[in-house]
């Protein structure tokens, strides 16, 4: 029934020529709420807030509830002529006391029953022998048809009376307790404790819930006020469920409100949880249905609640036989009234079904809508495991906090175990590491979680069901941190690289030991070479003393084939020698070289040249004075390079050489520039830094410094070049390799 | 300042070279006086007996690196304490050449840390090369 229909209702009815009594709106009207001031009585508030109740000039006023004042009591009492009960009203009703039902507010009962999750209640049954904290005044009645609904008796439960302190719930005082859905339940969730709700809908006992009630007594004084109290008040709650937040903002302002920590995120969700059951759009507020108020008689008569032959005559208010006195009037009045009562059923009937359908289509939407999602997500899921498991990754999360892990299949697979193997546990991960790894892992780990590290990765070795050691690279990152910036939730993957990891131990063996067969070959050659050379040395020395004279001429001939032989020995032997002792390491010492005082070194050493030739040597290391390298190999570059530009210089012209260095990236080049010959690079090019390769026959030497200077260079990662031009000059390139100093 | 004949001591295991070294010697400085030891360690005890005046000590030393029982290094370094314990001017007036079948870069370097050291050079021994030896060589 719509409100609009409603006040058409009602105005028609005041408007009745002697339906009107009209009493002076001196006293005031007292409310006795169920409870504290929250959004349970939004309505209340918003009547008085948008002034409903001073425009049909009654002065009300609302009185806080709490587990002292039974609305039901104080409205006996006189103390209030109003009040807000659950359907438990009406077990008052049937044990005698004169209460009228005015509407009811909340279509569906809030009451419930909380327990924690850990307690593991999820039905009735569970609740037998269990300690539930209940108050008869606050649902208890209702919520035991509940466990008589499941035929468990009575006597098997075990109630204590209520506190009101949730506290006792968490502290064990209690395994259960009794509370509203939009209320306690919210209360606990905002705590963080995560609860199991039985609620009596979910059992076949759909109770009324807040219903707004009266007395006979006020009834008979002032029908009129009772109809004009009403209809304010549900006006008032049209517009609270309307507009929760203006009254969110109104009841905050009221006492106690605060001081109870209540927040407007609170009051948000209760209104939202209110929402599912006054049912604003579906149900006009304050709406009653006889029939299921007969049900729920009925219900109460089953479990010898009330007494079995009450009926509900007088408990439904029913405005025109309030209001009508004297019988001609009542018989026109009610011939009106049921005449429009049948229309507003009818009217209501048809808005009824046309919301009943409005909201299956939305229904049928809403389903439809969930399937496709369902199926996407499916859809999603299936892929991510199809990629998971083609890739084989091990997939772990770890809920810090609730110490809660979650492994896929391939993580436990990946080490040969059935899924069931092994428990999801941070344990299952750490106890089948390697002990040699573990210190290492949870070192990181640590790190990690504590936030000095964004992410982690590392390679471990973990034992197979089959109890051997299995490589794994393991990597995480925290996908939760808290505001201390510490790692709540971490999750990342296992890769199996049990055969990558055996390659590169074979791999590093076998460079370990080719480089061990390597320099086992250099010093075989170093030392055979060495030894080599001094018997050669010897020979040379003999022949030298040798008296030649004294032998036949034809000897003398052998002799002298002899001596050539071991001259050119001695100079193969010396070259070798010169080609072993030139070789560099990457891990030779390495130090700070000044190219100005290296080039100084090279000119003193070949002094007495340059000063037969008449030789001018320049240089410019402005670009870079020094660079830590090996000295060695500087000085090799330096002395090959100008004792070659010496010896090919130029006869017609004064030989110049100039030095000098410059940046290229991650290279210094020292380059070497004279005026001399020249090479003839078409055709030596790919020559020039060959072994025993000589371009002028003319000239003494057998090409060895620049193929040393080459190796050299190149062992330290560089390179050589060259430019030249026939008969103007040659100029060569040394690319050094930049070297970082180990700290 | 001394007066007479050279004398020269040879440290080096191998006999021909000592043979050859005494020969060449002898023919560029025919009244030199050549000794030769076959290692450091009898090399050292030759120079203590010097010491005390029972042999004669050598103007110049001419000293192979590589030797059994004590090596040209170990010599040099026991040659070094001997100084360091003995009246130094003694010790200081002997020149020693390092005289080796192949000159490595890496002996080179470590020669120059020997301030007794003059030069070191590679076998054989000629004549310029023992002109060279006795003109570097205070007298």
């Amino acid at each position: 029934m719509h409100p609009r229909l409603y006040s058409v209702f009602l105005l028609l009815i005041i408007m009745l020529p002697g339906a009107l009594r009209l009493h002076a709106a001196d006293d005031t009207l007292r409310v006795q709420l169920k409870w504290r001031h929250q959004f349970q009585f939004a309505g209340y508030y918003a009547a008085v807030l948008k002034g409903y109740y001073t425009e049909e000039k009654l002065n009300v006023k609302l009185l806080e509830g709490d587990a002292k004042h039974n609305p039901v009591d104080e409205v006996l009492k006189g103390n209030a002529s109003f009040g807000i009960s659950g359907s438990d009203l009406l077990v008052h009703y049937a044990h005698g006391k004169p209460l009228i039902a005015l509407g009811a507010v909340f279509q569906h009962s809030p009451y419930c029953i909380i327990s924690l999750s850990e307690k593991n209640i999820s039905s009735p049954t569970d609740l037998v022998g269990k300690k539930i904290m209940v108050s008869e005044g606050q649902g208890w009645v209702e919520l035991q048809a509940v466990f008589s609904k499941e035929g468990i008796p009575l006597d098997s439960l075990h109630p204590i009376p209520h506190t009101w302190n949730n506290q006792d719930l968490i502290d064990g005082k209690a395994d259960a307790l009794t509370g509203y859905v939009s209320m306690e339940a919210l209360q606990f969730r905002k705590l963080r404790k995560d609860v199991r709700i039985l609620q009596s809908i979910n059992y076949g006992i759909d109770f009324y819930g807040d219903v707004l009630f009266t007395d006979k007594r006020t009834m008979d004084n002032s029908p009129m006020r009772v109809s004009r109290f009403q209809k304010a008040s549900f006006k008032g709650w049209d517009y609270a469920m309307a507009n929760p937040e203006e009254i969110i903002d109104y009841i905050l302002t009221m006492p106690g409100v605060k001081e109870r920590g209540i927040t407007r995120e609170d009051l948000l969700a209760e209104a939202e949880e209110m929402r599912r059951l006054i049912l604003p759009d579906m149900i006009e507020i304050g709406h009653m249905n006889e029939g299921r108020w007969k049900h729920i008689l009925e219900i109460y008569k089953n479990f010898h609640l009330v007494p079995p032959d009450v009926n509900l005559h007088n408990f439904i208010y029913n405005e025109s036989k309030s209001i009508s006195s004297g019988f001609v009037r009542m018989i026109t009045y009610i011939s009106v009234i049921l005449l429009l009562i049948f229309l507003l059923i009818l009217v209501y009937g048809i808005s009824l079904r046309r919301s009943v359908r409005r909201r299956t289509r939305e229904l049928e939407i809403e389903v439809l809508h969930r399937t496709f999602a369902q199926e996407r997500l499916q859809l999603s899921e299936e892929r991510l495991e199809m990629a998971t498991d083609a890739a084989g990754l091990g997939i772990w999360d770890w809920n810090i906090e609730a110490n809660k892990v979650y492994y896929n299949d391939m993580w436990k697979k990946m080490l040969g175990y059935l899924v069931a193997d092994l428990p999801d546990k941070i344990e299952t991960f750490t106890s089948l590491l390697h002990p040699e790894d573990r210190g290492m892992l949870m070192e990181q780990l640590e790190e990690h979680i504590a936030g000095r590290k964004e992410s982690y990765q590392a390679i471990v070795r973990m034992k197979t069901k089959d109890r051997k050691w299995k490589w794994i690279l393991t990597i995480s990152k925290a996908s939760q941190r808290n505001e201390e910036g510490k790692a709540t939730r971490l999750s990342g993957i296992h890769l199996d690289i049990d055969d990558i990891k055996h390659k590169e131990i074979e791999l590093n063996e076998l460079t370990q030991e080719l480089m061990n067969s390597n320099r086992e070959l250099q010093q075989f050659a170093y030392i055979t070479s060495h030894n080599l050379r001094a018997p050669v040395a010897n020979l040379l020395s003999l022949v030298k003393l040798f008296e030649v004279k004294q032998l036949s001429d034809r000897n003398q001939v052998f002799f002298q084939k002899i001596n050539t032989s071991i001259v050119k020995l001695s100079d193969t032997m010396d070259d070798l020698n010169e080609i072993l002792s030139s070789r560099v390491h990457k891990t030779d010492s390495q130090e700070e070289v000044f190219f100005e005082k290296q080039l100084q070194g090279v000119i003193d050493a070949v002094s007495e040249e340059i000063r037969e030739k008449h030789v001018l040597i320049t240089h410019d290391f402005s670009k870079v004075e020094s660079m830590p390298y090996s000295r060695k190999v500087i000085d090799s570059v330096l002395i090959n390079l100008i004792t070659n530009a010496i010896k090919y210089s130029a006869e017609d012209r004064q030989p110049e050489i100039h030095v000098q260095t410059e940046q290229d990236g991650e290279f210094v080049i020292l380059s070497v520039r004279d005026n001399g010959t020249g090479i003839d690079m078409e055709k030596y090019g790919n020559k020039v830094f060959g072994l025993y390769q000589r371009f002028h026959h003319d000239k003494e030497g057998k090409g060895l410094g620049l193929y040393l200077i080459k190796n050299q260079v190149e062992s330290l990662e560089g390179k050589v070049a060259v430019e030249s031009i026939e008969g103007k000059g040659t100029m060569f390139y040394v690319f050094l390799k930049k070297i970082k100093l180990a700290l | 300042m001394r007066s007479g004949p050279w004398h020269i001591l040879l440290i080096d295991d191998d006999d021909v070279t000592n043979f050859l070294s005494r020969e060449m010697l002898r023919l560029s400085v025919p009244d030199a006086v050549v000794v030769a030891m076959q290692n450091g360690r009898e090399a050292l005890d030759f120079l203590q007996n010097g010491l005390r005046g029972q042999d004669t000590l050598p103007d110049i030393i001419l000293l192979d690196i590589n030797m059994p029982v004590m090596d040209g290094w170990d010599f040099l370094e026991g040659f070094d304490k001997l100084k360091s314990s003995a009246d130094p001017q003694i010790l200081d007036a002997i020149s020693i050449f390092m005289f080796t079948s192949s000159v490595y870069y890496e002996d080179m370097n470590k020669a120059k840390s020997f301030p007794s050291v003059r030069n070191i050079f590679s076998k054989p021994l000629d004549e310029n090369r023992i002109s060279e030896i006795l003109e570097s060589s205070s007298r």
